[in-house]
């Protein structure tokens, strides 16, 4: 097919190639927006329809295949939920993994000029370690700005194979949540999504 | 970067200055964007590149609705189109019903003819913040709206310790409810755990 690319030079061009590209513009070299529908629909009506076909449902991602694994209390970083998938080991009872600084996020949502309130990501939380102790587990914790949830949704149980029925976390050894800005000046809310 | 807009009043519009691309399509509609339609089985069409050193991609969008109070609740089209719902459970298996069709309908861009395809679905979440570990959520089906069975309906509770829940998983259960069927007098519409 013909490839459709998109900059701040030349606006709409089309080429040979192989889809629609948008391409890093001078003002915001490493932020591009999509925006689908009409953002200032009514609550309760969906506003953007990404659609493939009714035969197959999975849409094919690009991304990082392995990240450095984190030992024991670790606080993310921006670098760390970019990858969108954290390994961390942990070395007792609810070690904590502490959300971002204000910083962190600013940067991780595309700086000052381009982080905006309702903005979020999807990440994964996982839990690498490996043996016998059920009670390592991982904590997500709060950081100043950073609110997250109570209870079993901020525990990660471990990965290890064995039985786990009297765990008092519940789940597998991956938790996934959003972390969605509720101000710009780095503070967020994040959810356990499953 | 520039400011492309693709509605269906101007057709394409660029401006010189500007944050990315913006589908409008009608008012009162979804506005698409369609990755490969070639209906094969079994290979996938659509394919997003954000590149190899980053994987989430940020999206905006509302906060997780409101906590929709404790026990038996029938989901509304505003909260499910939040993709977070929060009920809390008063008991084991407490219910909490699926929209009507006709709520459907309204999430999935407003009239059958016009906003909904065979195929179309959301993902979302359905949260049980109850803290007693036998309160537990049970998901059901409402008229053409159905729901999966088993565990897959329940939700375990968000107790600070899950070893007796008669329930498998985290406090935080994530469906996807797609368009089955729109030949009738209402759709149908399906759901399943993810």
């Amino acid at each position: 097919m013909v490839k459709v690319i998109i900059n701040n030079s030349q606006g709409v061009k089309s080429n040979v190639g192989d889809g629609v590209v948008f391409e890093s513009g001078l003002v915001s070299p490493n932020h591009i927006a999509l925006t689908l529908g009409d953002t200032g629909q009514a609550v309760g009506t969906t506003t953007a329809k990404m659609r493939s076909n009714v035969n197959t449902g999975p849409i094919i991602g690009t991304g990082i295949t392995e990240q450095a694994t984190n030992n024991g209390a670790t606080t993310l970083t921006n670098t760390m939920l970019s990858q969108g998938y954290v390994t961390v080991t942990s070395d007792g009872a609810n070690t904590a993994v502490t959300m971002p600084t204000k910083a962190h996020i600013i940067e991780l949502f595309g700086g000052a000029d381009n982080i905006t309130v309702g903005d979020y990501i999807e990440w994964t939380l996982y839990n690498d370690f490996n043996s016998t102790t059920l009670a390592n587990t991982l904590k997500l914790t709060a950081n100043t700005g950073q609110t997250v949830q109570l209870n079993q949704c901020v525990l990660v149980r471990s990965q290890w194979q064995g039985n786990q029925s009297a765990n008092a976390v519940a789940g597998n050894a991956n938790g996934r949540f959003r972390t969605q800005v509720t101000n710009v000046d780095g503070s967020t809310a994040t959810f356990r999504i499953s | 970067m520039v400011k492309v807009i693709v509605d269906n009043e101007q057709g394409l519009v660029q401006y010189a200055e500007g944050d990315g691309v913006t589908i409008n399509n009608r008012l009162n509609s979804p506005g698409p964007v369609t990755l490969g339609t070639t209906p094969v089985l079994a290979e996938l069409a659509a394919r997003i590149n954000t590149g190899v050193l980053n994987t989430p991609i940020i999206h905006t969008g509302p906060p997780p609705a409101a906590g929709s109070g404790a026990g038996t609740h029938t989901i509304t089209a505003a909260e499910i189109a939040t993709g977070y719902v929060t009920v809390t459970g008063t008991g084991a298996d407490t219910a909490v019903t699926l929209p009507s069709a006709a709520d459907f309908i309204q999430v999935f861009g407003g009239t059958v003819t016009a906003d909904l395809t065979v195929g179309d679905a959301i993902e979302w979440c359905l949260h049980n913040d109850a803290t007693n570990v036998l309160f537990t959520l049970s998901l059901q089906s409402n008229g053409s709206a159905s729901t999966p069975s088993g565990q897959q309906q329940r939700v375990a509770a968000n107790s600070a310790d899950q070893s007796t829940s008669l329930v498998a998983g985290t406090p935080v259960a994530r469906f996807r409810s797609i368009v089955q069927n729109i030949g009738g007098a209402t759709p149908v519409i399906r759901t399943y755990r993810l």
